[in-house]
């Protein structure tokens, strides 16, 4: 059992600086999710942890160890990844006992700990199969149990469930989840994928192009997002955002579509006449009438998804053709909006998100 | 193609048929040949069937020899040699092209790609474009008459460097990653995890190595004048260099029956090894 102290953490290829000093200490028995998308760095991080990758500038300690110049294998750390990375010419049983075999643990304590694995992780039936005989869910399980058997202080997880189908993707998320929870050992798990994030992580680093934009519990990254990116990358559908000026003494926003907002209780002081970026969340919206309406929406196209129904729209004098800037509206289930008629919506009291114009941290 | 006209099939069939029949017919000669006596293969015209001598004519050939020309010794010696050159070409060619395939694909090293066109570009001088310099090598390493000399010089082998390197390319990195977690390192992965992985490659090389070291003609003639070391595919020749002497067609016929043996053995033996190795590319 160890935590996990990353300080500074930096990496360039070659004149690229791809993490610009990340920094994040890790408890014992920490779930720990980096999310982000493609090309943010977040399995580079991973992979730093791991040994696999060179560590540019900065220090990963795990368990107190500094383990910069530590071979993978001395790191007490193993590793899932996204293809499984299962030997294709061994079996179940040999692809999970050769770690320990290489680590000249007896026979009997190889058998007892595979067969400890095998049996928490309901594989024990196919030992003897090789992987090309398993399904993509036995892989994965396969996998995981070449990383419980090792019995490390940190599991390293690379988009595990990436390539599976959806049905198997979330009885597998809670499977890790579980598993994670009962042998208490610390985790890091990339993904980028918002929905594992949030249900799998004690805390969430949200990377955007090299820095970690937050690091939070999953709640409060979704509550109270400190810049524009992790409140537009975190929530499905993602955050409606508009562009607007402070008024009233700090008591209404004036949008740049002619709309005025309550600002209510939000904490701006002096800050009459700032330009700023706002957002709202799809729920966050609710539907009115007309003469107490903040944002008149044209509905122009409906998602009915059963548990609830999403109708995005554009307020009624901006172009409606992009939806790349329409605005998303989540009604309940058995609501019927129908394209082409007005929706009057307000924002519900703490629905508002306001980020500075230039640098998208959190006002 | 599914076709259903007669008159297709009649002339596929004897396309094939007639494709068979020039192929194995000098076969069938030389079988039928190698079962009659020496007198009768003097005589007019060639028998088309088989004689009686057969067996006798094997034991004679396999441990007796000819006593004609260069070639003297019994066929078993030369079966040997072949067979011992043949496999150490092979199986030579094969650890090298592994080991520098294995250099070449999973270690940074300075002019790594230069090194790697270097074999590459050997694909263009076979033994016969070298021949000069090699036999001075060889005669100058004191390598002459031996089975050192016999096979060393032909086991550089790009072709087998360069589908290695493939293959080895086709292989995760991943797979690397988790060997290294799992604590293997450089040599362990290469014998624990890339060596079984090629294992159908491997088999498919040496199906085709073991016949090319097989067939070897012009170099073992020139790197051996010991009788001892004389191969199969020499001796045939020796055999008809019987100057006065009548030749003994029933016996270098037989021979070159015998010759014919081991490839075949290696080939249908691996056959399906041998496609699979060749065609198979999922890892």
């Amino acid at each position: 059992m160890a935590g996990v102290n990353i300080q500074n953490i930096k990496k360039s290829y070659g004149s690229v600086e791809v993490l610009h000093g990340i920094n994040v200490d890790i408890k014992d028995g920490e779930f720990i999710v980096i999310v982000g998308a493609s090309g943010c760095g977040k399995s580079t991080l991973l992979r730093m942890v791991a040994g696999l990758e060179q560590i540019t500038e900065g220090d990963i300690s795990i368990g107190g160890r500094i383990v910069n110049e530590v071979e993978p294998k001395d790191r007490d750390i193993a590793m899932v990844f996204q293809n499984y990375a299962l030997y294709p010419h061994m079996s179940v049983y040999q692809n999970m006992a050769y770690g320990l075999k290489l680590m000249n643990l007896s026979k009997d304590e190889i058998e007892a700990r595979v067969a400890k694995a095998a049996d928490m992780l309901q594989i024990g039936d196919y030992l003897k199969r090789r992987p090309r005989e398993l399904s993509g869910g036995q892989r994965q399980r396969v996998a995981m149990g070449r990383a419980i058997v090792r019995e490390p202080s940190v599991f390293l997880f690379d988009e595990p469930l990436s390539n599976l189908d959806a049905k198997l993707r979330v009885t597998m998320r809670l499977e890790i989840r579980a598993l994670q929870r009962r042998l208490d050992v610390t985790s890091l798990y990339v993904t980028h994928d918002q929905v594992e994030a949030m249900t799998l992580a004690d805390r969430l680093i949200v990377l955007n192009d090299g820095y970690a934009e937050q690091i939070d519990t999953p709640l409060n990254i979704y509550e109270k997002p400190a810049s524009e990116f992790v409140a537009g990358f975190i929530g499905s559908p993602p955050m409606n955002f508009f562009t607007g000026t402070i008024s009233g003494n700090g008591k209404q926003l004036e949008l740049d579509t002619g709309s005025i907002m309550q600002i209510g209780d939000y904490p701006v002081e002096n800050s009459h006449g700032r330009n700023v970026r706002i957002g709202v969340r799809a729920e966050k919206f609710a539907p009115c009438n007309k003469d107490e309406a903040e944002l008149v929406l044209n509905v122009a196209a409906v998602e009915t998804l059963g548990s609830e129904t999403l109708a995005h729209g554009f307020a009624d004098n901006t172009d409606s053709n992009d939806f790349n800037n329409s605005i998303v509206v989540k009604l309940a289930g058995d609501a019927r909006p129908v394209v082409g008629e007005v929706l009057p919506v307000r924002v519900m009291p703490d629905g508002l998100h306001l980020f500075d114009m230039e640098n998208g941290k959190r006002i | 193609m599914i076709e259903n006209r007669p008159i297709v099939t009649f002339i596929s069939h004897s396309v094939i048929i007639l494709g068979i029949i020039i192929i194995a017919f000098p076969v069938w000669i030389t079988f039928v040949a190698a079962s009659h006596d020496a007198l009768r293969m003097t005589q007019s015209p060639l028998p088309l069937w088989p004689g009686g001598h057969f067996f006798e004519n094997l034991s004679e050939a396999l441990f007796v020899g000819l006593d004609v020309g260069g070639a003297s010794q019994p066929v078993a010696l030369m079966l040997l040699n072949s067979f011992v050159m043949a496999m150490v070409i092979a199986l030579g060619k094969i650890a090298i092209s592994l080991l520098s395939a294995f250099a070449i694909v999973y270690f940074r090293f300075p002019f790594r790609m230069g090194f790697f066109w270097m074999i590459f570009i050997t694909l263009m001088l076979p033994v016969e474009v070298r021949i000069l310099p090699t036999f001075k090598v060889v005669a100058d390493l004191g390598l002459l008459n031996s089975y050192a000399g016999l096979t060393l010089p032909l086991i550089a082998s790009a072709t087998a460097t360069f589908m290695f390197r493939q293959v080895f390319l086709t292989i995760p990195d991943e797979l690397l990653e988790a060997a290294r977690i799992d604590g293997a390192g450089p040599m362990r992965f290469f014998f624990d995890i890339l060596l079984p992985m090629s294992r159908t490659n491997i088999a498919a090389l040496f199906v085709i190595l073991f016949i090319f070291g097989w067939n070897q003609y012009l170099w073992p003639l020139l790197i051996t004048t010991d009788q001892s070391l004389t191969t199969v595919v020499m001796g045939i020749k020796q055999m008809l260099e019987a100057g006065e002497q009548l030749l003994q067609w029933n016996k270098i016929m037989m021979t070159t029956l015998i010759a014919m043996v081991p490839p075949i053995i290696v080939v249908v033996s691996m056959q399906k090894m041998f496609v699979k190795g060749l065609t198979e590319t999922d890892k």
